[in-house]
């Protein structure tokens, strides 16, 4: 009894592994399922038109390439993320400053990136209106990126992988202003968070402990006027009365309205992750969550013009204060911190953990032909490769057909070992199609090719070369390093005058430029 | 059954007939604005020497501005309008030339335009064409565009190069440096297929340091956020007249 038992479980955990391996996606490619807008419960409309520019496979793919490449700087330096961290939610973590072009420091501490389609305005003035135009005012800024949209433009124009990336996500490769930001803010608009523990409270998915409890009611009571749940702002602009920096002399909004009222009044940010997206306030002066909470217990209207919501100060006591860091820390949400499509795309190789899909209980199937004839149905699609280029469009599109197919089967005699085919296809489709995500980029190539390739390109330099034997290194930052013994017995490092990546899923090598 | 296909076959083509026909009585035609930068009354020269009220020299490196909502008025008050925006750059001589494709034939008494981008164009987003934030007339740190800029050197400014430089704009309040241009034909201006408009405009650079301010290069070398913005825009309020044959 145990023995069978065991049986059942290996072979059933063997399936699972296989479906997992079928599935084996690297992170950086991204499906249309993973750029699907879903309002969280409870968030209200967002400000930014989705509709007007939606998040493709290709263009989130680009945005996220563009957003972490430092070629949007004057000298290749700094990318969007040298000062937004995926793990300080997209702020910067322990840098009051951060560093710009030539390692200039700037004046305002780098705010968090989420949720941003729920800002009306962007930057602690809320100079900038409108998400699409919010990455010219960094790359453009003397002591961040220092570029020129139009230099910019033109770096990217003359690089083959954007152009083709381009090409792929708005079908015209020349590239325009209006293409590469609509590409950021469709990675930018899925930043979003929404996940915390606290979330998870609400839904009535999580519980918080009595301390935490203790917080949240405190959070209530003194800050959620202008951290309005459950975005944790109101988007307002308010003077929270630390005072004029003696030495920044930033007077916050009113560099933006020139109104007197405005003077010292900064954005009031949102606190979700609040807990690794230190340090504070819009100059970055506190760098715990305790000094924030000192601030403004001890803060009275009086003092710096402070907002009036702040005349009261808060009484807290020690463990008053240790129950309100302790509910801040529950809005840190790890899915977002963690979610594999925000991450650095630069590294290529990984393999997600396996996901288990759950099973219905559907009746078992009495004719079993019918699973062959699919199996058959399956096998006979072949892909098809023309003048060197598979044909991956016509191909996925013929394996879908089948698992709908099943699908319209099942939907009239339910059975689990179709549906367990039909998972299988999916998965197996799916990989598929996630390699003629990677093949939009490049045509496969044998390595012994890169060689022969560098081998003739030598010799129509070098007349006297006799190559006896040339072997393939790893690449280098331009391609790929070919290792060269020549007759004389003289040995040299050639590089492969063209782009060569390797392809991970079908494990072979990938030529960006055709024209070696 | 034939006959019923006949009926609807011939009824058709008279609903296409008539449409074209329709169509055909108002007919549209081109009209041509050309805009010519002058310093007073002489047609501006890049780098030659001018001097303003106060009788100081300087030379213009660079003049732009916006153009938008042109309108031409009719008697009628059927006037055309456009919601294209088109930017005039000294450094480009097309940029100079407008043309307008599909303005009804007519009479028309006079041209109404903005000098700026209205607010509309500030708050949606991402533009293209002349609205391109690539064109140079965009302040990225806070969004909106620069209606005008008038760049150039001078020996009375203090600032390093002796240059000045005017870059001007605001589309809300409290400033607003969009202003509404009207300019009366002399007579009632006739377009027809077959005798197209054309409108020549002076732009006189010398007006955006004069009337009712005059700019001391001194003084105020430099206006390049909405500070003072609303002066120089007074200024540039009464730089457009007709160049009438």
């Amino acid at each position: 009894m145990k023995k069978s038992f065991l049986a059942i479980l290996f072979s059933l955990l063997g399936l699972v592994l296989l479906v997992s391996f079928i599935d084996n996606v690297p992170y950086f490619l991204i499906t249309k399922q993973d750029v699907v807008f879903k309002k969280p419960k409870g968030f209200p409309k967002p400000f930014y038109d989705l509709e007007k520019n939606k998040s493709t496979p290709a263009g989130f793919m680009l945005g996220r390439k563009l957003f972490y490449d430092p070629i949007l700087s004057k000298d290749n330096t700094v990318s969007c993320a040298t000062c937004h961290q995926q793990f300080a939610g997209f702020a910067h973590t322990d840098h009051s400053f951060s560093h710009g072009v030539y390692g200039l420091f700037g004046k305002r501490n780098a705010p968090a990136l989420q949720n941003l389609i729920w800002k009306d305005a962007f930057m602690v003035d809320g100079g900038v209106n409108h998400l699409d135009l919010q990455p010219i005012a960094p790359i453009t800024n003397h002591v961040e990126m220092d570029e020129t949209l139009i230099s910019v433009l033109k770096k990217l124009q003359q690089n083959k992988e954007y152009v083709a990336m381009f090409n792929y996500a708005f079908n015209d490769s020349i590239i325009t202003s209006d293409k590469f930001l609509k590409a950021i803010s469709q990675f930018l608009s899925l930043l979003i968070s929404a996940d915390s523990r606290y979330d998870r409270y609400m839904r009535g998915k999580d519980t918080l402990s009595k301390s935490e409890l203790n917080g949240l009611k405190l959070f209530k009571t003194n800050c959620s006027s202008c951290h309005k749940e459950p975005l944790f702002t109101d988007n307002s602009y308010r003077n929270n009365g630390i005072g004029i920096n003696p030495v920044l002399k930033d007077s916050g909004r009113f560099l933006i309205t020139r109104m007197p009222s405005d003077v010292m009044k900064f954005k009031v940010p949102s606190l979700r992750n609040i807990e690794v997206n230190y340090p504070y306030m819009h100059d970055g002066r506190f760098y715990s969550l305790k000094q924030v909470l000192n601030h403004y217990a001890k803060i009275s209207a009086s003092k710096n013009k402070a907002d009036t919501v702040l005349k009261q100060g808060m009484q807290l006591n020690e463990q008053d204060k240790t129950d309100f860091i302790a509910f801040l820390k529950t809005l840190t949400d790890k899915t977002f911190l963690h979610d594999k499509r925000f991450m650095d795309p630069g590294a290529y190789v990984y393999l997600p953990e396996p996901v288990v899909k759950k099973e219905k209980k559907m009746p078992a199937i009495k004719d079993k032909s019918i699973i062959e004839k699919y199996k058959n149905e399956w096998d006979l699609v072949q892909l098809i490769t023309i003048d060197g280029i598979p044909q991956y469009e016509s191909y996925i599109d013929k394996l879908d057909a089948i698992t709908q197919n099943i699908a319209k089967q099942i939907k009239n005699q339910p059975n689990t070992e179709l549906e367990n085919l039909r998972l299988k296809f999916i998965a197996s489709k799916k990989h598929k199609e996630a390699i003629k995500n990677y093949m939009i980029f490049g045509q496969p190539v044998s390595k012994d090719e890169i060689i022969k390739s560098c081998e003739k390109q030598l010799k129509s330099t070098i007349n006297e070369a006799v190559i006896i034997n040339s072997q393939l290194k790893e690449p280098s930052k331009k391609g790929w390093m070919v290792i060269i013994k020549y007759k004389s017995g003289n040995v040299s490092l050639k590089e492969a005058a063209f782009d060569v990546k390797y392809n991970p899923i079908e494990k072979n090598y990938v030529v960006l430029n055709t024209n070696y | 059954m034939n006959s019923v296909k006949k009926i609807i076959i011939s009824s058709v083509c008279i609903a296409v007939l008539a449409v074209i026909l329709s169509f055909k009585s108002s007919q549209k035609t081109k009209v041509h604005i050309q805009f010519t930068n002058y310093v007073g009354n002489a047609i501006l020269e890049l780098d030659s020497t001018y001097k303003n009220e106060l009788g100081q020299a300087f030379t213009i490196a660079n003049f732009k501005y916006y153009i938008g909502n042109i309108c031409l008025k009719k008697i009628d008050g059927k006037n055309y309008t456009t919601q294209d925006y088109f930017l005039i750059n000294e450094h480009d001589d097309d940029s100079k030339q407008i043309t307008l494709n599909d303005v009804p034939e007519g009479n028309y008494t006079a041209i109404e335009f903005i000098i700026g981008v209205d607010s509309l164009h500030n708050c949606s987003g991402l533009q293209k064409g002349a609205l391109d934030p690539t064109n140079g007339m965009f302040w990225a740190w806070n969004t909106g565009y620069v209606f005008l800029k008038l760049d150039g050197q001078s020996p009375s400014s203090k600032s390093a190069g002796n240059i000045f430089e005017y870059h001007i704009g605001g589309y809300k309040k409290p400033i607003n440096s969009i202003r509404k241009i009207t300019l009366n034909f002399n007579s009632d201006k006739t377009v027809s297929s077959t005798t197209p408009l054309s409108v020549s405009i002076k732009a006189d650079a010398l007006e955006v340091l004069k009337t009712p301010t005059t700019i001391d290069f001194s003084k105020l070398p430099s206006v390049t956020d909405t500070r003072n913005a609303a002066t120089i825009a007074n200024n540039y309020m009464d730089m457009f007249s007709l160049l009438e044959k």
